[in-house]
């Protein structure tokens, strides 16, 4: 506490020599440019690019000089300083746009759009201030919300809803866990073990999306972006490259979010219903009763059971009498017994209003989404303030509270094979009944306990069960603004962030197979983790604008930026409570419960300096710089940066250019090209995620029987600092035809230096690894964006759209070994020289028909005794890359790449009067996919049911077949990781599908009403075998495109209502 | 600029006061110390911390058990792999271990080393900084230090040429200089060894007020520590200084001498003899006037030579163990023992080789009966078909079913050091040291049977060895006059275990050290000394086939083609050594 004391004194301390700076700087104001109202006059007409009439009563403006407002037939005329002046034309429902003067001869046409229609003239919100993308030399594209945002599908948070509108953000959806946001990078990755995600700003401060728990809740994530309701926000800004100003956070890209404006003088009231469906998916085709039993008992003979044996088992029993039939003789469909088709209703208001002393927007929402099962819901209430309030005719403050609280209903997921119901219903034989069934045949009310083959009952882990994750965060930030003069302000915004979020479950005994822990078999099993995040945040900075002569204009900012968090974790978890309704941690065994826990604290600084130079409204330049200082950096780091005091800082920044091409005279005048603008950036930021206390040499505690001691936790590194990634950014921006047609093209080369790794030292030091700065990596791709008015009339338009982006990432220095990792039964590996991330397993071509076939190849592969077992007919014929006739390891080679060849979307909006009906198509081409629910359904190895596919399986000599033979346990590793897993996941889904229609109404105090249909995950097309192509098990790079099942993603439809008052 | 700098003189000291301000108040908002770990700052405070550094090692340690009982038998002839054992283990046992073997990677051992280290420098530094007593440093210092070196010696059986590191790794500088330190030959290092273990300033025990030694968790932590006597025996041993290595020996075999309680006075390290009446005993032993019943065999987990590794730290168990870390089933790490060695709810991963077997059937009972019963009743027992070492399953298997009383009931020990082992290595020492005599008794039937003139009741002038320290032994018990000397109850070890003498045949000091070596195959098999004994002998012999005639004979009786060529292999001195592995993923 006593160091934010001082912070703050250091803090008040600096604005006093701000103010006193400033108060001084007020008095060499030149204004000179303003006084001068000779000039030039250009003429012009406005007119509506849709309908092609004049418009009157348009704001023509030339910044700090003089303003003009159109005719009656659209003419204006304005006086302008020189023939380089930009005209900003502004009016009521049009899109502001500046147009350059291109001569006094001839008059300006002029074409207004809609709001929102090109992104050329759409407002950035950069970390620099608002800037129009026009003259932004920076890779920047805003998504504003307005358009789309009301017939959202209610089940898409933040992150889902961006996907496909901008090229270069790769948003994959996590799963169709309501509530569980998406994995979101842009333009590709650029760390292994740090953070790829992008920096988070919403309404100017710094918005964390980490999961600061271990999630006792298996394979679900919490999202605190996807707590965000889409219809608070107002737009948002992804910056792509230029992002020093954040420093050693900026590495990643930046997303800057806006939410509700209080623009509004009168009341405009939003109101809002939906209701829908989420329809159950589509099933996978498993085998039924019979096919089952069948190859059960082939499975269970290839281990050595006699036939006398298998015929001694319940489920083979024909005689009804003796007191088991009926248990073992059911066609049960697990899938069915999972999932649900459900509903999802969401109601919202919002208000905006005030007058010239306060404005406010407030909104207030309720969401209730069930996903497809009958458990699973995620419910909200969520509540923002955002104000605006002028004190005095210099001082203002905004304010942006927002406080939302979530519930949601979870289940384990993923590769939970005791606890999760997704994984059961799969694989849990369909011979067998979801009620106890008597010897009559009778059927019980009461669920069947775990089967003979030791698997939980889905319905008991459904019904029985209990997985709550309740969360709530606070985030708001109040936002000082001093106005010393039009080009001179200063600026201050304190924000906290609180989030809390208490994590519960209980997993009953009966209906549940047991585990084994490390002192005693476990039946039933609860556990409760609580995390709480708690940052505070400061942006003070110092708005400096400067015109010089009428040719040069310069904008400064100064800032400083401070951050303090603590996180902190704590869990327990406890074990066979006396009966299943003590569902609670404390009423466990004493005996056998955990605690957990972790805590983490970490504060950083960042002092940033902009400055953009205007040069006769062309030409632009924008140099940034940052000096970061951060609790995780080591304290003798060598190189980069520098040292003050016994702290060691950062220094990065960025230029960037613009050349706006078409306003030179020998295009001024061209047809053809309405405007075209090359843009240029280099820049270096940093990545912070190196662990909290990484640098520093630490102790753990180890025990020796129950006393505890210390022991060395690691190998300090105390030159650990930030990773450096540089960016080099060339784009163009181009209108062409009356700006019927807008095109964004860039190509991007990220380079990451002193990139983390896990360094190997000798085994002489006693640790496996030093986290260094040795690794670099390159990713190189381009993205491109086009927008295009096909058809427009006044009844009838067509707005078509496509964004495409590649990235290809290449590990360019990697000290030691490639590293291979493990996640959810798929082996990467990451190699200098080659992408991160690739599959790593076996090749394989196809199943030796014949035993002879097999003994001629002569392959075998070693048990765990070290004995050799030859392949035999019906095996997999492994690929034996190294010769050596043994299939083992070193037999493993690259069998796909996670990362996707070319992603991108297709949109089209298609308006007839107050009909308009929009698509979004989003693809993702060439990446593969390891289908990890494939192994498991095809394996053949023990009591899990099967996919349909292995009633192909070879069972007898010469059988032609590409799926092998049952083996118990399979000692020959015919299931082993191999290129038979891996699959193109290769898609192209219809995301979203509204119509939706504008209601005439003559009523007075309503002033729209509009309904909306809308479809979500409508159509998918993909070759891929599992539920669903798109998913994301974690926030690791490593680990991508590993399909464990989790909930799958479904179709949702929606009806909506909007009321506008 | 003169002139900027004077009209804005109050600017600019309110700037630089904020600068200066703002550069001390940064670097305390940036200096965040860890919340749920220490760093280096947060420990080596006082003598409790010093206390849980060392508590922290010895928790490291305890992970070396398996490993440690693996090279040192599995390497060595009475311990054979089984048809679980994994392909590792079987190059372990066959002498054939390239560096991709997990056994080659000596980083278990550097784990303890470095903690050892960063231990013994910070001591240093508190010592400087006085945050604790000289005899508090003394004691802890030379218990870590004998720890480490007691480490580098099992590195030097083992890998032959190793790094001698004794500063520890804190920062990427210390890691590189690691990567080149270099490699000292075992005699380089046993010299290296005996001079630093020799220089520290205390070699008892910790004493039973200090704060390391306390009850926990029904363990008392006194014997958790390393003996440095011991090991400064072993160490002299290896060095062939025979007379240091027997003053330190018997150093130890003295601890009961000076205290005022006669049992353990008379039983503390001094391998007494059976106690025929109650069977109470350490001793191989049948109920009394039962000895030709075969049934009759003390085998218990009370009573006789099987409750030596049974028992509870009871005082009997105290006058045996010098050094024995428990593991128990509350707390991590997780006894090892039991998968490797239990075929019931164990991997059942090794096995007594044949040769261990036949060693101990080839032996004749003080009864008449052919075999040891340290072997096939004690040391292993036949459970389910399958030959299972039984030392360390004693508190885990039902002794009557041979189930597992309670699979989640895994409590055993790490045998480190005790008595019988301490009179083995002493009697080496003084049987080369010209004191064959005492060397002999020690083994078989002990100094007062060796040294006692039948028929005499006067013992005044018999049954001692009239030796100046270290060789001097008591042995007297007498009435008339009455004598009670203090080694009066060492019955020798041979006579502890029922078995008849052994026979010194041809050159005695040869023969003894034969019968020595041999006798610490049937008395300590898989406590982890075999490989040490067998390549010590064979060094100081210079005779490699000492070794490798041993491994040999374990492979031919298991049916092992490669015994010839393993043989062969091992008559050159190189090859006993396993390959040290720098890095890990080579």
């Amino acid at each position: 506490m006593l160091k934010k004391l001082q912070l703050n004194c250091f803090l008040g301390l600096l604005f006093c020599v701000a103010l006193h700076g400033g108060l001084y700087a007020q008095e060499t104001v030149d204004s000179t440019a303003i006084q001068n109202k000779e000039g030039i006059e250009v003429k012009g007409y406005i007119k509506d690019a849709t309908t092609g009439e004049s418009i009157s009563g348009i704001n023509i403006t030339v910044e700090n000089f003089s303003a003009a407002i159109s005719n009656e037939d659209g003419s204006f005329s304005i006086k302008v300083p020189n023939l380089n002046a930009l005209l900003s034309i502004s009016g009521q429902g049009y899109q502001t746009k500046v147009v350059p003067v291109t001569s006094t001869n001839t008059e300006l046409e002029i074409l207004l759009f809609e709001a929102h229609y090109s992104q050329f003239y759409e407002l950035a919100q950069l970390p620099s201030g608002e800037k129009l993308q026009y003259s932004n030399p920076k890779a920047a594209s805003v998504v504003d919300f307005e358009a789309t945002q009301w017939g959202n599908p209610i089940n898409e948070s933040a992150g889902d809803f961006l996907q496909g509108k901008v090229a270069g953000l790769n948003s994959v959806r996590k799963s169709g866990v309501p509530g569980a946001g998406a994995y979101l990078n842009i333009r590709g990755f650029n760390s292994l073990y740090a953070t790829n995600k992008p920096l988070l700003i919403v309404d100017g401060m710094i918005y964390d999306d980490e999961d600061y728990g271990s999630g006792i809740l298996q394979y679900n994530a919490s999202s605190p972006l996807a707590m965000l309701d889409v219809k608070d926000i107002e737009d948002v800004t992804i910056l792509k490259d230029g992002s020093s100003l954040y420093g050693t956070k900026g590495a990643n890209g930046v997303i800057i979010i806006t939410t509700t404006r209080p623009d509004e003088l009168t009341t405009k009231i939003d109101f809002t219903m939906y209701g829908g469906m989420n329809q159950k998916p589509e099933q996978l085709p498993v085998l039924r009763a019979g096919q089952y039993r069948t190859y059960l008992t082939q499975l269970v003979s290839s281990r050595g059971d006699s036939q006398s044996q298998i015929a001694a088992q319940p489920w083979v029993s024909d005689n009804r009498a003796n007191g088991e039939y009926f248990t073992y003789n059911n066609t049960t469909n697990w899938q069915d017994k999972i999932f649900r088709t459900t509903t999802n209703q969401n109601y919202y208001l919002r208000i905006k209003g005030g007058d010239d002393i306060a404005k406010y927007g407030l909104s207030v929402g309720y969401l209730n989404n069930e996903g497809v099962t009958s458990y699973s819901s995620m419910e909200r209430y969520s509540t923002r303030l955002n104000a605006s309030l002028r004190l005095t005719e210099k001082l203002s403050v905004d304010a942006n509270l927002s406080f939302i609280h979530n519930t949601e209903n979870l289940r384990d997921q993923g590769l939970a094979y005791k606890t999760s119901p997704f994984y059961l219903a799969l694989t849990k034989s369909p011979f067998l009944a979801v009620n106890a069934i008597d010897a009559a045949g009778d059927v019980s009310p009461n669920l069947a306990d775990v089967d003979i083959f030791g698997v939980s009952n889905p319905v008991a882990l459904l019904e029985n069960g209990i997985g709550v994750n309740k969360n709530y965060r606070f985030f708001g930030n109040l936002h000082f603004q001093y106005v010393f003069n039009p080009n001179f302000s200063l600026n201050s915004i304190l924000g906290l962030t609180l989030n809390k979020e208490r994590e519960t479950f209980f997993i009953p005994d009966f209906g549940v197979a047991d585990i084994v822990l490390p002192t005693a078999i476990g039946n039933n099993r609860s556990g409760s983790e609580v995390q709480r995040l708690y940052s505070i945040y400061t942006d003070t900075w110092l708005n400096y604008s400067k015109q010089l002569g009428n040719k040069n204009f310069f904008d400064f900012r100064l800032g400083f930026r401070s951050q303090s968090n603590d996180s902190e974790s704590d869990l327990g978890l406890g074990y066979n409570s006396a009966t299943d309704d003590f569902t609670s941690v404390g009423s466990g065994s004493n005996l056998l419960r955990f605690v957990g826990g972790s805590l983490g604290e970490w504060n950083w600084i960042n002092g940033y300096l902009n400055a953009d130079y205007n040069y006769l409204n062309k030409y632009y330049l924008t140099l940034n710089a940052a000096v970061d200082g951060s609790s995780r950096f080591g304290n003798s780091i060598q190189q980069g940066g520098f040292a003050l005091g016994d702290s060691y800082y950062s220094a990065l920044g960025s230029i960037s250019g613009a050349w706006i091409v078409s306003s030179e005279d020998f295009l001024r005048n061209s047809e053809a090209i309405n405007f075209l603008k090359l843009r240029a950036s280099y820049g270096v930021s940093g990545n912070d995620d190196i662990g909290n206390y990484t640098a520093q040499q630490l102790y753990v505690s180890q025990n020796l029987l129950g006393v505890q001691g210390l022991v060395r936790d690691n190998i300090g590194n105390p030159e650990l600092k930030w990773e450096t990634v540089s960016k080099l950014n060339m784009g163009v921006d181009l209108s062409l035809l009356k700006d019927r047609l807008n095109v964004s093209f860039d190509v991007y080369q990220n380079n990451t230096e002193d990139m983390i790794t896990y360094e190997s030292t000798t085994t002489t030091t006693g640790f496996d690894y030093i986290v260094t700065n040795s690794g670099s990596m390159q990713t190189q791709g381009y993205d491109l964006s086009l927008n295009s008015r096909l058809i427009k009339t006044s009844d009838f338009g067509l707005d078509v759209g496509l964004n495409l982006s590649r990235y290809v990432n290449e590990v360019t220095r990697l000290p030691g070994e490639p590293i291979i990792s493990e996640f959810g039964g798929a082996t990467y590996i990451t190699h200098e020289g080659q992408d991160a991330n690739l599959f790593y397993g076996f090749k394989t071509n196809g199943v030796y028909a014949t035993t002879a076939e097999a003994n001629a190849e002569g392959l075998s592969r070693p048990l765990g005794n070290g004995n050799l077992l030859p392949f035999e007919g019906g095996d997999i014929r492994f690929e034996d890359l190294n010769g050596d006739k043994i299939i083992d390891d070193r037999d493993r080679s690259v069998i796909g790449n996670p990362n996707p060849d070319l992603t991108g979307s297709f949109n089209a909006k298609l308006n007839y009067k107050r009909l308009s009906l929009s698509a979004l198509f989003y693809f993702s081409v060439g990446n593969d996919l390891y289908n990890g629910v494939r192994y498991n359904l095809e394996g053949m190895s023990g009591y899990e049911n099967q996919s349909i596919a292995v009633l192909n399986r070879w069972v007898a000599e010469g059988q032609q077949t590409s799926i092998p033979r049952a083996t118990w346990g399979d000692p020959l590793g015919n299931a082993s990781f191999s290129d038979r897993w891996i699959e193109d996941g290769s898609y192209l889904r219809l995301k979203t599908l509204v119509l939706s229609y504008d209601i005439p109404t003559q009523l007075q105090y309503i002033k729209a009403i509009q309904v909306y249909a809308t479809a979500n995950n409508l159509l998918t097309f993909t070759n891929y075998l599992g539920y669903d192509p798109e998913f994301s098990a974690t926030s690791s790079i490593f680990g991508q495109g590993a399909d464990l099942g989790l909930m799958p993603q479904f179709t949702t439809m929606q009806l909506g209502l909007r009321l506008g008052l | 600029m003169k002139t900027f700098i004077l009209t804005n003189k109050k600017k600019l000291v309110l700037a630089g006061l904020a600068l200066a301000l703002s550069v001390s108040s940064c670097q305390e908002y940036l200096d965040v110390e860890p919340q749920d770990k220490l760093n280096s700052d947060q420990v080596y405070r006082d003598v409790f911390d010093a206390d849980a550094a060392i508590i922290g090692t010895y928790g490291k340690f305890m992970q070396l058990a398996e490993k440690h009982v693996l090279l040192n038998e599995l390497r060595a002839d009475l311990m054979a792999t089984t048809r679980n054992s994994d392909p590792e283990m079987i190059a372990l046992s066959e002498h054939s271990v390239t560096a991709d073997n997990r056994f080659a990677n000596p980083k278990d051992f550097y784990e303890v080393i470095q903690n050892c280290n960063d231990n013994l420098k910070n001591f240093d530094i508190m010592l400087a900084d006085k945050k604790f007593t000289q005899t508090e440093y003394n004691q802890r210092y030379a218990d870590i230090g004998a720890l480490r070196s007691w480490v580098y010696l099992q590195l030097g059986i083992h890998y032959g040429s190793v790094p001698y590191i004794t500063e520890p790794i804190e920062n990427l500088d210390d890691v590189k200089q690691t990567a080149i330190y270099p490699r000292i030959t075992f005699e380089e290092l046993i010299d290296e060894l005996v001079a630093f273990t020799e220089g520290l300033s205390y070699t008892s025990p910790y004493g039973a007020d200090s704060s390391l030694v306390i009850n926990v968790d029904g363990y008392n932590t006194a014997k958790f520590f390393i003996n440095k006597e011991c090991l400064l025996g072993d160490l002299h041993l290896w060095d062939n200084n025979y007379t240091q290595a027997a003053i330190h020996y018997k150093n130890v075999m003295e601890t009961g001498t000076m205290s005022g309680n006669d049992s353990e006075r008379f039983d503390t390290y001094r391998v007494k003899f059976a106690e025929v009446a109650s069977n109470n005993d350490l001793a191989v032993g049948y109920l009394r006037f039962r000895e030709q019943d075969r049934l009759a065999l003390i085998d218990n987990n009370t009573q006789g030579w099987r409750s030596i590794f049974a028992r509870d730290r009871d005082v009997l168990w105290n006058t045996e163990w010098i050094w024995s870390l428990p593991f128990d089933s509350n707390f991590a790490p997780k006894n090892p023992f039991i998968n490797l060695f239990s075929n019931q709810g164990g991997d059942y991963l090794v096995k007594p080789s044949q040769r261990a077997i036949s060693l101990w059937e080839e032996q004749t009972q003080r009864n008449g009966f052919p075999y040891d019963a340290r072997g096939k009743r004690f040391s292993y027992n036949v459970i389910g078909g399958d030959e299972v070492i039984m030392k360390y399953l004693y508190k885990f298997l039902d002794p009557i079913t041979q189930m597992p009383i309670d699979l989640f009931q895994t409590d055993g020990e790490w045998f480190l050091y005790r008595a019988a082992k301490l009179h083995l290595r002493y009697a080496e020492a003084a049987n080369r040291d010209n004191q064959s005599r005492i060397a002999d008794a020690l083994l078989n039937f002990g100094i007062q049977s060796e040294y006692t003139v039948p028929g005499i009741t006067d013992k005044t002038d018999i049954e001692q060895t009239f030796e100046p320290f270290p060789y001097n032994f008591d042995a007297r018990a007498g009435d008339f006059p009455r004598f009670r000397a203090d080694w009066h109850r060492n019955g020798g070890i041979r006579g502890r275990a029922y078995v008849e003498r052994a026979e010194v045949l041809g050159d005695s000091v040869i023969s003894i050290e034969n019968n020595l070596i041999e006798e610490a195959a049937l008395e300590l098999a898989y406590e982890g000394n075999r490989w040490g004994d067998l390549v010590r002998i064979a060094i100081r012999r210079n005779d490699p086939s000492f070794l490798a005639d041993r491994i040999y004979e374990k492979l031919n009786a298991e049916g092992n083609a490669q015994a010839e060529s393993v043989r062969t292999k091992l008559m050159v001195r190189e090859n006993w050594y396993l390959p040290f592995v720098w890095n890990e993923e080579e």
